[in-house]
């Protein structure tokens, strides 16, 4: 009868006078690995304590696998948890520990048995079972709370920021792995992170959150080639952005003044001549030209500047450009132009459908 | 290092060396006594354990012994349970009352002893109409010992993670089974903190307990009436015995906490 | 499915589980302190007659009080001596809980337990120990008097032994308040004080002194409240010249009966040591003592 197993139905919860899920509904069906995305204080954190049932939301509902789950205590529930810093109880071995949620459902000694060494197989922590967690180095604490969250098989599994606190080598390679156990065990993950390269490289979906209301729910290439909102284009990647007041509208193409210099972008909706836009373009999408390279009919806007600065980041590279008008523009590009020094004149040139363009809030 | 760091280090441990001779001095001196035969001038020593014999052979010390036990479990049951309840309410939910109710828990530490054993022993006796008895007098010194065993509490479980809780509920434990699982297991040290000092309050407490047990004797009020009379040689012994079993207790504590074992709010 | 369902009542609020836990003790001091306090309050207006309390309403008591000179004598003698304790205990304890929380080093542990565990042996015992050195037989004028000297008079049942007394018993509070409040405290803002310019002394008044001042207010608390309601010290190390408001006080629950008046008296004890306490509160910044609103 359940198309989903999570749905949220306009789920609203208020601190005080903060709003930390202000009227979300999400749908998230088997299989599905679905990030939340958001800075701190967005309330990605919230709603998840809240489909874990250690929030109880203002308003709305919360539905596992169809059944209404909105009042009922977390221990009813039946999902799993990871934990941000881990949590696991520093009293209990790493066997008691995983097989903790399993002796809570009652389960019998032998299943338990069973289901332990499953655990125990699957995330590669066979011979560490007597150990306590103070005993175990951060990546091994990691895949402990990961069988603690899957041994019960649980309708979903909600991560919270797992990898945070982990060190930069050891979050690439679980980045890797999470996702090979969401998909050998097709339990939806929802996983909480204010990471948008854990969001992108783990996740079918990402919920982009900003001040408690979803800026944008679609597939993670989606958000990230065609993002709907100004938050989520300056949010997820690395955008310049550029601010001005349209100057002509004709069709699908707009003629934005930005501080002086004259370029074409996408039309806005809902913004008119004389009204301020924002326009975001990612730094991957402009290039560098010399002032010498013959004109490309494709990338109509093109600005002249000098090359300020180089950040060389091992295959890429941020070219920082001054413009003419005392602006900075970020330009990342593969470190193929050798020739190009700081103080060299150059030219940035883009694509206007590269970028999207927002009539600016207020 | 500084001259002037050197003379801050010098007068530093000049005082705290005068602060125990201070404190120590009368302890070492009274369990020296305890063991002479001439109390007033022990010098040259000559040394006898009749105080003790004559101590242990007193039908009423005895009774006061049991006594005071008797008050120090209830009291310290009482406030280790309220204080346990009252610090894990104030640390772990967040509540417009939190305030208010760290205030009142923390009133007993602002009036007297002596304020609490009258108040109380007015109050039971005319509004209340019940007599001064064992129970009255446990709940005066456990109302006087709440502070400090929240105190305790609230200074060893700062660093308790409650999230911990919200990790077992999440797996599946009811309220009680998380406590017992989970937060117990973890707690028990300030708990057993908690309830050492309150017992050691009330089981030496005076002026509480001398107005809410009518007759009944304790260690500390058979002391007071013998005290009146002068120093005893069974007096001496008493001391010599309580301090003894105080410090004792206080090494245990030190060398759990040395080993880690426990820290009642200590902090490396 | 009926059991889920009958769980989901046990869903309480965070508001209802702090209240279902703080209120058990919050109601306990309330019923057996604030209570009795206030109905000492009530009796401190009544009278007593032959034991009993007779509830008819006068100011009676309180003009007795205040009209009477020795009893004003023996408040203002109790509020001196437990002035003078907590400042004089002030003053020795701050160096010394300092050496121990910065110089103690691994032993730090064993010198703070050395300091609070006298105190735990109880205010009778204590005395006994300390008539054992400074009483008339004890360990100071025999051993005078072995070598034909005079005995020290001020030692001898006055005011200024009740007072060294008191400080016996409640100093190892104000030394471990303080001690407390310095091991959360983060010596290194005195070098960066220092980095800037600020001699030692300076940076003690400017940043020690101010972020423990929480702690020392706690400290002075623990003192002042029982020196000022002390009666034991008083009567067995004062002599009769050293009477104090709280040994008088509790005459009248002993040998004279006199319950309305000693209400009265307590009340008056109360309401003057709270004073204090609201005098020594107000000189608390919250925000410039580096309170978070949180422990550690």
């Amino acid at each position: 009868m359940a198309d989903f197993v999570l749905e949220l139905d306009r789920v609203t919860k208020r601190f005080g006078d903060v709003t930390a899920a202000d009227d979300l509904s999400l749908q998230v069906a088997q299989g599905e690995f679905c990030a939340l995305l958001g800075p701190s204080g967005s309330g990605k954190t919230t709603l998840l304590r809240i489909i874990a049932g250690l929030e109880l939301p203002d308003s709305g509902r919360v539905l596992i696998n169809g059944q209404d789950v909105t009042r009922l205590p977390p221990y009813a529930r039946k999902v799993g948890m990871v934990f941000q810093n881990f949590l696991l109880f520093p009293h209990k071995t790493v066997a008691e520990n995983v097989v903790f949620p399993l002796r809570m459902q009652g389960a019998p000694r032998e299943r338990q048995k069973e289901r332990l060494a499953w655990a125990l197989k699957l995330l590669r922590l066979e011979g560490l079972e007597d150990r306590y967690p103070n005993q175990l180095s951060g990546g091994q604490q990691q895949r402990v709370a990961l069988a603690r969250g899957l041994i019960a098989r649980p309708a979903l599994l909600l991560l919270d920021e797992p990898l945070a606190n982990l060190d930069r080598e050891l979050r690439k390679e679980m980045e890797v792995e999470v996702r090979r156990y969401q998909v050998e065990l097709t339990t939806p993950f929802i996983y909480v992170t204010h990471n948008q390269e854990e969001a992108l490289t783990m996740s079918d979906r990402i919920a982009v959150m900003a001040k408690g209301r979803f800026e944008q729910v679609a597939p993670k290439l989606e958000v990230y080639t065609h993002p709907t909102s100004p938050f989520v284009a300056g949010f997820v990647g690395h955008s310049n952005k550029m601010s001005g007041r349209l100057t002509a509208l004709d069709g699908s193409r707009a003629r934005l003044d930005w501080q002086g210099v004259e370029i074409a972008v996408p039309s806005p909706a809902r913004a008119g001549v004389g009204d301020r836009v924002d326009y975001f373009v990612k730094c991957e999408h402009m290039v560098l030209r010399s002032p010498n390279d013959p004109p490309e009919p494709e990338l109509a806007n093109r600005v002249p500047g000098v090359l300020r600065d180089v950040i060389f980041k091992g295959p890429n590279a941020d070219y920082l450009a001054r413009l003419d008008n005392g602006v900075e523009l970020t330009v990342t590009d593969a470190v193929t132009m050798p020739s190009i020094r700081r103080d060299d004149p150059v030219h940035v040139a883009w694509a206007p459908e590269a970028g999207q363009c927002f009539a600016a809030a207020g | 290092m500084k001259a002037g760091e050197l003379l801050a280090r010098l007068i530093g441990g000049t005082l705290l060396l005068s602060l125990y001779l201070f404190l120590y001095a009368p302890i070492a001196y009274v369990i020296y006594v305890s063991f002479q035969k001439d109390l007033n001038w022990p010098f040259p020593p000559s040394w006898t354990l009749a105080h003790y014999a004559a101590l242990g052979a007193d039908q009423t010390y005895r009774e006061g012994l049991w006594n005071s036990i008797l008050l120090g479990l209830g009291s310290a049951v009482i406030c280790t349970a309220v204080a346990t309840m009252g610090s894990i309410a104030v640390l772990k939910y967040r509540s417009r009352w939190r305030a208010l109710m760290v205030v009142i828990f923390l009133c007993p530490l602002f009036v007297a002893d002596l304020l609490v054993g009258i108040s109380n022993l007015l109050f039971n006796r005319q509004v209340l109409n019940l007599p001064g008895n064992m129970g009255s007098a446990m709940i005066g010194n456990a109302v006087h010992c709440t502070s400090f065993a929240f105190l305790i509490m609230l200074a060893q479980l700062s660093r308790y993670d409650w999230r911990l809780d919200d990790a077992a509920m999440v797996f599946g434990a009811r309220p009680l089974r998380c406590f017992l699982e989970v937060t117990l297991p973890l707690i028990w040290p300030a708990m057993l903190g908690a309830f050492l000092v309150s017992f050691i309050l009330a089981f030496n407490n005076l002026e509480i307990s001398f107005y809410n047990l009518g007759a009944i004797p304790t260690l500390p009020t058979i002391a007071w009436g013998s005290l009146r009379f002068g120093l005893g040689g069974e007096l001496f012994a008493l001391a010599a015995l309580v301090n003894g079993v105080v410090l004792g207790a206080f090494a245990v504590m030190y060398l759990l906490m040395r080993y880690r074992v426990v820290s009642f709010g200590h902090r490396e | 499915m009926a059991t889920e369902i009958a769980s989901a009542r046990g869903q309480l609020s965070p508001e209802a589980r702090f209240l279902l836990l703080a209120l058990p003790g919050a109601l306990f001091v309330v019923t057996f302190l604030i209570l009795p306090m206030l109905s000492i309050l009530v009796f401190s207006f009544w009278r007593t007659e032959s034991y009993n309390l007779i509830p008819e309403w006068s100011l009676d008591n309180y003009v007795v009080l205040f009209t009477t000179p020795t009893y004003m004598t023996f408040l203002l003698r109790s509020l001196l001596t437990a002035v003078a304790v907590s400042m004089v205990a002030l003053i020795y304890s701050w160096p010394v809980a300092y050496f121990m929380a910065k110089y103690g080093g691994r032993y730090r542990l064993l010198l703070s337990l050395a300091v609070a565990a006298p105190f735990f042996t109880g205010v009778i015992l204590r005395i006994t120990g300390i008539q054992g050195i400074m009483g008339p037989v004890g360990l100071i004028n025999m051993g005078l008097m072995n070598f034909g000297l005079p005995p020290i008079s001020f030692l001898m049942y006055t005011p200024t032994a009740a007072a060294i007394g008191i400080a016996y018993l409640f100093i190892p509070f104000m030394v471990t308040a303080i001690y407390l409040s310095l091991l959360n405290f983060d010596f290194e803002l005195l070098e960066v004080a220092k980095i800037n310019g600020a001699k030692a002394w300076r940076a003690f008044f400017e940043v020690t002194l101010p972020l423990n001042w929480i702690g020392t207010i706690i400290g002075l608390v623990l003192v002042f409240v029982p020196a000022l309601g002390d009666s034991i010290t008083a009567r067995f190390l004062g002599g009769p010249n050293a009477a104090s408001f709280g040994q008088v006080l509790s005459l009248q629950f002993g040998e004279t009966g006199t319950w309305a008046l000693g209400s009265a008296m307590g009340v008056v004890l109360f309401l003057v040591s709270s004073f204090v306490i609201f005098l020594m509160w107000r000189s608390v910044n919250l925000r410039r003592s580096g309170f978070t609103g949180r422990e550690g």
